[in-house]
């Protein structure tokens, strides 16, 4: 076994740089499910976000705000039309009530000044908000018009007593929460492209030093045979995968031990295991390919669309589109597809797809450091493919994953 | 003589195959990544009613009005609730184990909200509760204090108020992916700084053996400059042209309808990456291969600050650091789309040209100077 404990000793050499992307990956996995919010304990009434500007101070604008802030977070904008534009865009507020001067009093006089709001259509917020403010003003209508001599004051505060009015909310304790099974398919969703990463640059690193001309003419006069030497370093790679796959799947169950079913952690944990053992073997053919540690980097940003998770990239999966899915089912969406079942299961009447947001990306862009300058004539190296297709043309290429003696 | 130097360098940058598969074709790969990663998000079609459920006992067969107030919010097409009606309560607890309802309301002084989870549905239905309950509130206290008002009351209850007024929001729908697509736009107009920067090296002595060669005919250096920078801005600009007719009517990205302003948007923006590059070449003491990095990270960064990795920092720098937004060209480019896109003024846009506008001739300022009129000890 000399060569499988070699290859266990190249990649102990390169921890260090491997355990870069399982720190990222575990530190911002943990924080961004873990600011998702806690357990399910009670209800409690979402607040949106709010502007609430008015050109007037009166106690009737004072009610309707005392009202709003039960249901919404107010925030300050900038003055001007733009700044609400903008903020709405950019989803800095749901909501934006502007109330003209002269409102109050007209109003009182039983005349009707609208009040202008910006929001998105067809969104539930703005929906949550406009009920609240028509409930305001239909309640301080029906008083007015009904009750004689009052003033903003007494309105005020006839509709602060009504309003006080609330159903009785009753938590079922009973019902299974969905948190923890669409934390563990978040969890186990982004560990698919960070452990895809870690398996291809350890693989390929391992590759990329046996694969290299001397080492490999040294490896040719040895008395190892071909076969052996393959399935030891196959072995080590699947070793390697294991040890990686034992990590991250361990995060998630330790920080979700007691709320994941038993069930739905078994089918996470051998979805990852299955996923784990293919995208070892992809990355033992790439790694087939590489020539340098540039081309492992390029080579693990392309692996999948939009995706790359430590390479600053970071999306949500489900936020992929079917087609992207259908094409690329050889890559890392073959966990989350799969990850999407055990969820399923328990709870037929939630969508497959996750929360519709954008969490942020990036992509991987360095056009500078391959760009030469004119008269920049220096041979370069084959890239990956080139030489892929080289090889097989010279008939120098075995088998894919396999390591071949050079003719 | 412009002419024939015009053409020749036509020529000399189509040739050089890597400066135009980074300025001219990454973009679309770039882009076509995004359509492909982000087709599966897009803006609700409309909104979505909540699914509930009222438990049919004997209080619900007794309380007419409220059985009146859930039908008038659970029919049509814009309504609140998807209702389902169960006989019992038992029966409305195991859908909501089962997750086919967020909750069921069972008929009670006040009304029960019976829940699962907290979340923006079960409050929207709380509010919805609650209302009926206040209602009844200022029944109470109005008939006490003016029993006469019983008719009244009834028929203002019907009429709708219209006290809101929707205000019209932006020329164009809100999606917050078209800035990612504004800001790989606005980044491949800056990629033009590459050719400013071939141009700089093909003109400057000491820089190139080509621009040695250059140096020694009797021609000036401020025509081949130019001449150069012509032909980069006729490729580049090309090029752009070809990208946007890409987004627009392969991938569908929406730019509203005014088109010129886009296209000087496009050309304004190629001609500060040549005015970039160029003067990066000028001022920068080191090597190609420092320059060529101090371009791309500053353009890389420019494109983070101006939304292409998340489109909420674009709007967090504009209001937290503005002067940051202001002095990044690719900000700058990215919010005139933008403005083009979603403003019906063009103030905006205005504002962003006119800021962008003043950094080149600051930067043709700066190159000119640094250029003019240099002369080499040897070549």
């Amino acid at each position: 076994m000399s060569v499988f404990k070699l290859a266990m000793k190249i990649i102990g050499k390169n921890v260090p740089s491997l355990a870069v992307y399982l720190l990222i990956f575990i530190v911002i996995t943990v924080i961004m499910v873990g600011s998702g919010g806690g357990q399910d304990d009670g209800f409690a009434q979402v607040k949106i976000s709010l502007a609430f500007k008015a050109q007037e101070t009166t106690p009737l604008l004072a009610g309707l705000k005392q009202e709003l802030a039960k249901i919404a977070v107010f925030e300050e904008l900038p003055a001007g039309t733009a700044a609400v534009l903008d903020a709405l865009f950019f989803g800095r507020v749901s909501y934006v009530l502007e109330i003209p001067a002269g409102f109050s009093r007209a109003f009182m006089a039983g005349q009707i000044l609208p009040l202008k709001k910006y929001s998105r259509p067809f969104e539930r917020a703005a929906r949550y908000a406009d009920m609240t403010v028509e409930q305001y003003f239909r309640l301080a209508g029906l008083y007015r018009n009904n009750l004689t001599g009052l003033g903003q004051e007494e309105l005020a505060r006839l509709v602060a007593a009504s309003l006080d009015r609330e159903s009785r909310v009753q938590y079922q304790e009973g019902v299974k929460s969905v948190r923890p099974l669409a934390y563990a398919r978040m969890y186990f969703n982004f560990m698919s492209y960070s452990l895809f990463n870690v398996l291809i640059f350890g693989i390929c690193i391992l590759l990329l030093t046996f694969n290299r001309q001397d080492i490999r003419l040294r490896n040719a006069c040895g008395p190892l045979s071909l076969r052996s030497l393959n399935a030891q370093l196959f072995a080590a790679g699947l070793l390697f995968a294991f040890i990686c796959w034992l990590l991250m799947s361990s995060v998630c169950l330790l920080l979700q031990v007691e709320s994941l079913p038993v069930l739905n952690a078994i089918l996470f944990l051998v979805n990852g295991l299955v996923f784990t053992a293919w995208a070892a073997c992809v990355a033992y053919f790439l790694g087939q390919l590489a020539n340098s540690r540039e081309t492992i980097s390029s080579m693990a940003a392309g692996d999948h669309p939009g995706g790359q998770f430590p390479e600053r990239s970071f999306c949500a999966p489900g936020i992929f589109g079917g087609r992207t899915v259908e094409i690329c089912p050889v890559f890392a969406h073959l966990l989350v597809r799969a990850g999407q079942q055990p969820d399923r299961r328990n709870n037929p009447a939630q969508p497959g797809r996750p929360p519709a947001a954008v969490h942020g990306y990036a992509t991987r862009f360095r056009p500078g450091l391959s760009l030469p300058g004119p008269g920049h004539s220096q041979k370069k190296a084959p890239d990956g493919l080139a030489r892929f297709s080289g090889r097989i043309l010279s008939g120098g290429f075995k088998c894919p994953g396999l390591i071949s003696w050079p003719r | 003589m412009f002419k024939h130097i015009f053409f020749y360098r036509l020529r000399i940058l189509l040739r050089d195959k890597s400066l135009v598969f980074w300025t001219l074709v990454f973009p679309f790969l770039l882009s076509a990544l995004f359509k492909l990663a982000f087709s599966g998000f897009s803006a609700p079609a409309g909104f979505r009613p909540i699914p509930v459920a009222v438990v049919q006992d004997d209080a619900y067969q007794a309380d007419v009005f409220f059985q009146q107030a859930l039908k008038m919010v659970s029919e049509g097409e814009t309504r609140l609730f998807d209702l389902r009606e169960s006989p019992d309560e038992a029966t409305a607890g195991k859908w909501l184990n089962e997750r086919s309802i967020i909750g069921y309301i069972t008929v009670a002084d006040p009304l029960n909200w019976h829940v699962a989870g907290s979340g923006l549905s079960q409050s929207l239905v709380k509010v919805f509760l609650d209302q009926y309950s206040q209602v009844a509130h200022l029944f109470e206290t109005v008939l006490g204090r003016n029993p006469a008002a019983l008719a009244g009351l009834l028929n203002q209850l019907r009429e709708r108020s219209g006290i809101l007024e929707s205000a019209r929001i932006g020329r164009g729908e809100q999606n917050l992916l078209l800035i990612l697509y504004y800001a790989v736009l606005a980044m491949s107009c800056l990629h033009s700084s590459y050719y400013g920067l071939n141009e700089i090296i093909d003109v400057q002595g000491n820089l190139s053996a080509r621009a040695a060669r250059l140096n020694l005919v009797p021609a000036g250096k401020l025509k081949m400059f130019l001449a150069g920078l012509l032909a980069a801005l006729c490729i580049h600009v090309s090029g752009l042209l070809i990208f946007l007719a890409y987004l627009r009517l392969v991938l569908g990205v929406e730019f509203g309808d005014r088109s010129f302003f886009i296209g000087l948007t496009m050309v304004l923006g190629s001609f500060t990456g040549l005015a970039l590059g160029a003067l990066v070449g000028a001022v920068l003491r080191g090597g190609e291969n420092l320059k060529v990095a101090v371009l791309s990270t500053f353009t890389l960064i420019g494109a983070f600050l101006a939304g292409m990795m998340s489109p909420q920092v674009k709007y967090q720098v504009s209001n937290a650091l503005p002067l940051l937004a202001w002095l990044n060209p690719v900000n700058l480019l990215a919010d005139a789309f933008y403005a083009l896109y979603y403003f019906d003024d063009l103030q905006r846009y205005s504002q962003n040209m006119g800021m962008l506008s003043l950094l080149v001739i600051l930067m043709c300022a700066g190159v000119y100077l640094l250029i003019r009129r240099r002369q080499y000890v040897s070549l």
